[in-house]
């Protein structure tokens, strides 16, 4: 059997804003061969300059954004490349949300870099715009195939950037945690396509969804029964449901901050529109015999979500649950589509993240600048009396925490309420339940952090050196005789000697780094706090402005499942 | 007729914006300005909405409008408008003349702290809040404000955030209240899903099926009860006397707590189909009136008396509502802002005048000190006990009366101990305010001549506290000679006039019936129709008995504490052997109860999940998988610590059973 298809202009205008990411990746690395290095050019060095690599990404970025902005205005194809990949306006409003969260991140990222020293920033700004790539492709994926690449793009690029703290152990470890579980996940989702693949003849999701309604009558064969397994498992991997949720505080809290901020939104938004389209679309004849597994993965992972952010004790960690659980609220979404109320749970999750993108990137920004090289200075303890050295990132800590506890001005409540609206006009006045009470849950442990961080530290009131970054609050440690010289020598790295006295945390944590650390710049901080401004904002504003588009995002999330 | 309201609403939010972006840089008189002046312009808007309310006819006393369109999608739509009627116009008087007279109040009782901006503008914004859960007309907007009430109780109360106490009781609070969030939250959820609308109108002209309704009202009721701090969710306001003086008596005295109340008058309609849910409001109503004043009894902390006190009469108004008279309610609310923040205001007087003490068994004597406090402390300790012609007398009178018409009219025998429970409860009203005052004012001081043990006591207990802290606050203690304590400046003295002012002619806006004039009875002929309408009638005979009984009680409970403590108050410390003295002295141990039963365990269940999935359990022995890696580098071996093994498992755990589940289908 042959096979033709002629490309059309229709089908790269389709795609328009991953072909932008992609060239943009290859200006990056180029830009970062040409760009001066700092010193003896060497594996060891990078450039001298740490705001022009990030300037470029952002550029493209926007330039995506624009490009796909531009879309939702001119005509366009609904889906490219033979079905394939999806262009219709909710595949386009998931790009949006991918791609500020990764614009977010990027700008969160000079300052984080330059402080910690990480040089080879080529290859972390490629490496974020390919994983944005990865992501866009697999939240616009109509067929396995693309499915699958997009999700190894985005993993492989994530699996790096993870780990790209080489000098710090928990980061390495939390590229390995990543890619040797993300692999079963990986090999799972593999073997469910295939499946599914023998039981239908075919890949593509509206071929196997036409395929299955005319064959099944309401129940699935023992086959398609078993990859649709498979793919369960696969996705509530990838948006780290309950009980494959395993990886997500160590990989949250080794890899750098930035990249934690992004990648908490991006492979949600990636895994979740994958998810929503595959058992929301493709597999609405047979919903119920995935439902009640979908319902039960919800409903675990709320619970046991917020009830282990509960004991956590570093702020990071506790996000990390926190996400878990927002992670659960969002399954309520897929469960609804598949209740007959197919458009309003798609759009539920599509609002959902577009309000959870700006609290969650805004609490991991704060965190990027208060983080230290050797991955310390967001416990609890040091926490505390933040208020005092810094009112405007505790400030702002708070205000996202309080956003993320669905507190009501703000764009957390917004989108609770719609997602939980969700769950009772589909039918499951039980989830909605279940997901209030565990939000009054998580109010406890977000409170306990905000309560923290306006205590009086025990040497909090006195204002830190400009040298020290902000997250100085240890305690006081005797200083050994062997010790007293540096302390002498280098007055501003005070926190130095600190760092090597202070006893390991938690167990993620690996032997402490002897060595002493360069003196923290707050060089290039600007963008961190752009970044932050606009995440504020939007946690802000979003909630009060985006319902006035609801039935817009109801229209984008209808065409989305077709 | 014109509705200013939104005005009312933006003045406070302006003031706090302002106050808390610039405060910090802002001289004193700014400060004062800006905080004053934003709520001195609402209630002088809402004095000028309220006269213009009374020249209209009845009929249109009622104004809903549109501000701000929300949501539309398909068949619902939701708008935010500004719903100003009589019931809410009373609320918003209060609200913003009691507020502006704590505003004013407050200058001089936080003069020395170094966060006053901070203060003002927190304040400005409970008036904000308060004013939003006032004048929404939809059930949503309702929520945002009933949760903004409850944020800026949680700022104001861990205002002195260097206490630890004071932050673990703002969270304690926040948690109760938002468990009354909760419930709201599910019965507007109930309330959409029956009626498919979320405003006031449309919703309480709807009728429920009869399961429904009841279903409704005790959600909501849930929500009221942590508002209000009613049973079994009270726990929080008696630690929520941690903040300062003014926040005790403007939130959690005068407004914010009888947000409850405003509520279940607000929905009486809903609360009229439910005869379940209307016996539930007037039986946790009595008992809490009840069981708070008998905890009352024994408290040697002045505010924590207050506390009980607060939540004591509170229960009063429930009781009201929950015998239809929703009019007798609200009466009761409007006198009891004007007594009980008096009283607090008057605390805060003599706590500040002695430099931060709040025990009881240190004070005495101070009748020849603060003659204004005392005089206007008395005042209101009279109001509040029922003394005629004092304001709490009028409503307390008219609550117990409905409770007996009721009585009378269902025959119900329940009722008949309702109104017993609220006669009883107005005489130990009267013994353990009486027993405050002669505690406070009586006999000789006794600040100089604390015992050595009590002395060392209270060091260690500051020790237990918080030896850290050094900010401003009327946190330490310093023991003030009996000639150095003088009566307080007049900024705190002249509100605490008008208020007793207020306290004694306030009761005269209630009905005048007994006294042979029927038709005067300014509020319930205010209020709409529906808030009294439903009440039974008592004829005057069974009043004039109600009325008597009440009286005695009062001037028995007064007779009491004048026999026991009017020469002074003597701690005495034999009472600390007998058992039932222990009981209500430790609150019934409740706290304790509730930390064992259900803090501890949720906690502990968390921790536990975590350690188990994280796998610190298995830590031990499990070896498997990372051996595959023994021997690589140093970053990989950290890998092998057996965690893996376990993540492994975890997943291995749940693909099983997912399996197994489609398998089964199969």
């Amino acid at each position: 059997m042959t096979f033709t298809y002629s490309v059309s202009p229709q089908d790269w205008l389709g795609i328009a804003p991953i072909v932008v990411l992609v060239l943009m990746v290859l200006l990056t690395m180029s830009v970062d061969l040409l760009l001066p290095h700092a010193g003896k050019r060497s594996k060891h060095s990078g450039p001298a300059n740490f705001a022009v690599l990030p300037i470029v990404a952002l550029v493209g970025v926007l330039l995506a954004l624009a490009v796909t902005i531009a879309l939702f205005f001119i005509e366009h194809p609904a889906s490219a490349f033979n079905n394939m990949i999806g262009s219709d306006n909710g595949t386009l409003y998931a790009y949006l949300i991918i791609l500020i969260a990764g614009g977010l991140g990027v700008l969160l990222s000079p300052a984080y870099l330059k402080r910690l020293n990480l040089v080879h920033q080529g290859e972390y700004y490629a490496l974020m715009l390919l994983a944005m790539t990865g992501m866009l492709l697999m939240a616009g994926a109509t067929n396995f195939a693309i499915v699958f690449v997009g999700l190894e793009i985005f993993s492989l690029a994530l699996y790096i950037l993870c780990s790209f703290i080489d000098q710090r152990p928990t980061s390495q470890e939390a590229g390995m945690k990543y890619f040797l579980l993300s692999s079963f996940a990986s090999a799972f989702l593999l073997y469910g396509i295939s499946l599914i693949y023998a039981a239908t003849g075919h890949t593509s999701f509206i071929d196997i969804q036409s395929f299955v309604a005319t064959h099944s009558h309401g129940h699935a064969p023992l086959l398609l029964l078993t990859g649709m397994a498979l793919l369960t498992v696969g996705f509530a991997f990838k948006v780290s449901a309950v009980p494959f949720q395993s990886w997500t505080p160590d990989v949250y809290q080794g890899a750098p901050a930035p990249v934690t901020a992004f990648m908490s939104i991006g492979t949600k938004v990636a895994a979740l529109l994958a998810f929503v389209r595959v058992f929301g679309f493709m597999l609405s004849s047979v919903q119920n015999d995935w439902m009640p597994v979908v319902w039960g993965i919800a409903v675990l992972t709320i619970v046991a979500g917020n009830l282990m952010a509960l004991g956590q004790s570093n702020i990071k960690r506790m996000l990390a649950y926190s996400s878990i659980a927002h992670g659960g609220y969002l399954l309520i979404g897929i469960v609804v589509s598949g209740a007959g109320q197919r458009h309003i749970g798609a759009s539920a999750i599509l609002f959902y993240l577009s309000c959870y993108l700006f609290m969650n990137i805004g609490a991991f920004g704060v965190i990027s600048l208060l983080e230290r090289r050797d991955n310390s200075g967001y416990e609890l303890a040091e926490l505390r009396g933040l208020w005092y050295r810094n009112p405007w990132l505790a400030g702002l800590l708070a205000f996202f925490l309080l956003a993320l506890a669905g507190f009501p001005p703000m764009v957390g409540f917004a989108g609770k309420y719609y997602l939980f609206y969700a769950a009772l006009v589909g039918g499951h006045p039980e989830l909605l339940i279940i997901g209030i009470l565990a939000s009054v849950l998580g109010i406890y442990y977000y409170l306990r952090f905000i309560a923290t961080m306006f205590m009086e530290g025990r040497e909090g009131i006195r204002g830190t050196g400009r040298g020290e970054s902000y997250g100085t609050a240890r305690p006081e440690v005797p200083v050994t005789p062997t010790r007293r010289p540096i302390r002498n020598a280098v007055p501003a790295a005070s926190s130095v000697t600190a760092v090597a006295e202070r006893p390991l945390p938690t167990k993620v944590t690996s032997p402490v780094i002897r060595t002493s650390e360069p003196e923290p710049t707050r060089e290039l901080e600007w963008m961190s706090w752009l970044a932050l401004g606009i995440a504020a904002l939007g946690t802000l504003v979003v909630g009060i402005i985006l319902p006035f588009w609801l039935p817009t995002i109801q229209q984008a999330a209808q065409q989305l499942m077709r | 007729m014109t509705n200013l309201s939104l005005w009312v609403l933006v003045l406070p939010l302006l003031g706090f914006i302002i106050l808390g972006l610039m405060g910090r840089f802002m001289p004193r008189t700014a400060i004062l300005t800006i905080g004053w002046g934003a709520c001195g312009l609402a209630f002088l808007l809402a004095a000028v909405n309220f006269i213009n309310m009374l020249s209209t006819s009845a009929a249109q006393r009622s104004n809903d409008s549109v501000i701000y369109h929300w949501i539309s999608a398909g068949t619902f739509s939701l708008d935010f408008g500004a719903l100003l009627d009589p019931l809410s116009m009373t609320m918003l008087l209060v609200v913003t003349g009691v507020g502006l007279l704590i505003h004013i109040y407050s200058a001089g009782y936080m003069a020395d702290d170094p966060g006053l901006w901070r203060f003002f503008a927190y304040l400005n914004f409970f008036i904000f809040a308060m004013v939003l859960l006032v004048i929404a007309d939809t059930f949503l907007f309702l929520l945002v404000g009933w949760g903004l009430v409850g944020l800026a109780s949680y700022l104001l109360i861990g205002f002195w955030y260097q206490r630890r106490s004071a932050v673990a009781a703002a969270q304690k609070a926040f948690v109760i209240n938002i468990i009354g969030d909760l419930g709201l939250m599910l019965a507007i959820f109930l309330i959409f899903a029956q009626s498919g609308h979320l405003d006031y109108g449309s919703v309480l002209a709807h009728t429920f099926s009869g399961g429904t309704a009841t279903a409704i009202c005790l959600l909501l009721f849930v929500a009221c009860a942590a508002k209000s701090a009613q049973l079994p969710l009270y726990m929080w306001l008696p630690d929520a006397m941690e903040g300062p003086t003014p926040v005790s008596a403007l939130i959690h005295a005068a407004t914010m707590v009888t947000a409850g109340v405003y509520l279940v008058a607000r929905t009486s309609p809903l609360f009229e189909q439910s005869s379940v849910a209307l016996a539930v409001v007037a039986g946790i109503g009595g008992v809490t009136a009840l069981y708070a004043a008998s905890i009352a009894l024994v408290q040697l902390d002045i505010k924590r008396v207050l506390a009980y006190s607060t939540i004591s009469q509170l229960g009063y108004m429930f009781m009201a509502e929950g015998v239809h008279n929703y009019a007798g309610g609200i009466f009761h609310l409007v006198t009891h802002a004007f007594f009980k923040a008096l009283l607090f205001l008057g605390a805060g007087a003599i706590i500040h005048a002695l430099g931060g003490e709040q025990d009881m068994r240190k004070m005495g004597g101070l009748w020849g000190r603060l003659r204004i406090t005392g005089v206007t402390f008395l005042i209101g300790a009279l109001a509040i006990s029922g003394i005629i012609p004092l304001a709490g007398f009028w409503s307390k009178d008219e609550i117990l009366g409905s409770v007996l018409a009721q009585a009378t009219a269902s025959g119900n025998v329940w009722y008949y101990v309702l109104w017993i429970i609220g006669i009883v409860t107005a005489g130990l009203t009267a013994f353990y305010m009486f027993r405050l005052f002669f505690g406070i004012f009586a006999g000789s001081y006794r600040g100089e001549t604390a015992t050595a043990a009590e002395h060392n006591a209270e060091v260690n207990e500051a020790k237990d506290e918080n030896t850290l802290v050094t900010a401003a606050g009327h946190q330490h203690t310093v023991h003030i000679r009996y000639s150095a304590i003088h009566e307080v400046p007049r900024v705190m003295s002249t509100p605490l006039i008008i208020l007793a002012v207020l306290s004694v002619v306030g009761g005269f806006i209630g009905s005048l019936a007994l006294f042979g004039l029927p038709g005067w009875s300014p509020l319930t002929s205010f209020l709409p129709s529906g808030l009294h309408a439903h009440a039974a009638d008592l004829p005057l005979g069974l009043a004039w008995i109600s009325t008597g009984l009440s009286l005695l009680a009062g001037v028995l409970g007064i007779g009491l504490a004048w026999r026991f403590y009017g020469k002074g108050f003597g701690y005495k410390t034999q009472m600390q052997g007998n058992p039932l003295y222990q009981l209500v002295f430790h609150k019934y141990y409740v706290d304790e109860a509730l930390n064992a039963v259900l803090v501890t365990p949720i906690l502990a269940l968390g921790r536990g999940l975590t350690r188990y999935l994280e796998g610190d359990v298995l830590d031990g022995g499990s070896r498997g998988i990372s051996m595959v890696f023994h021997g690589s580098s140093a970053v990989i071996r950290r890998v092998q610590t057996g965690y893996m093994r376990n993540y492994a498992l975890g997943i291995l755990f749940g693909v099983v059973v997912i399996v197994v589940y489609y398998a089964m289908r199969g």
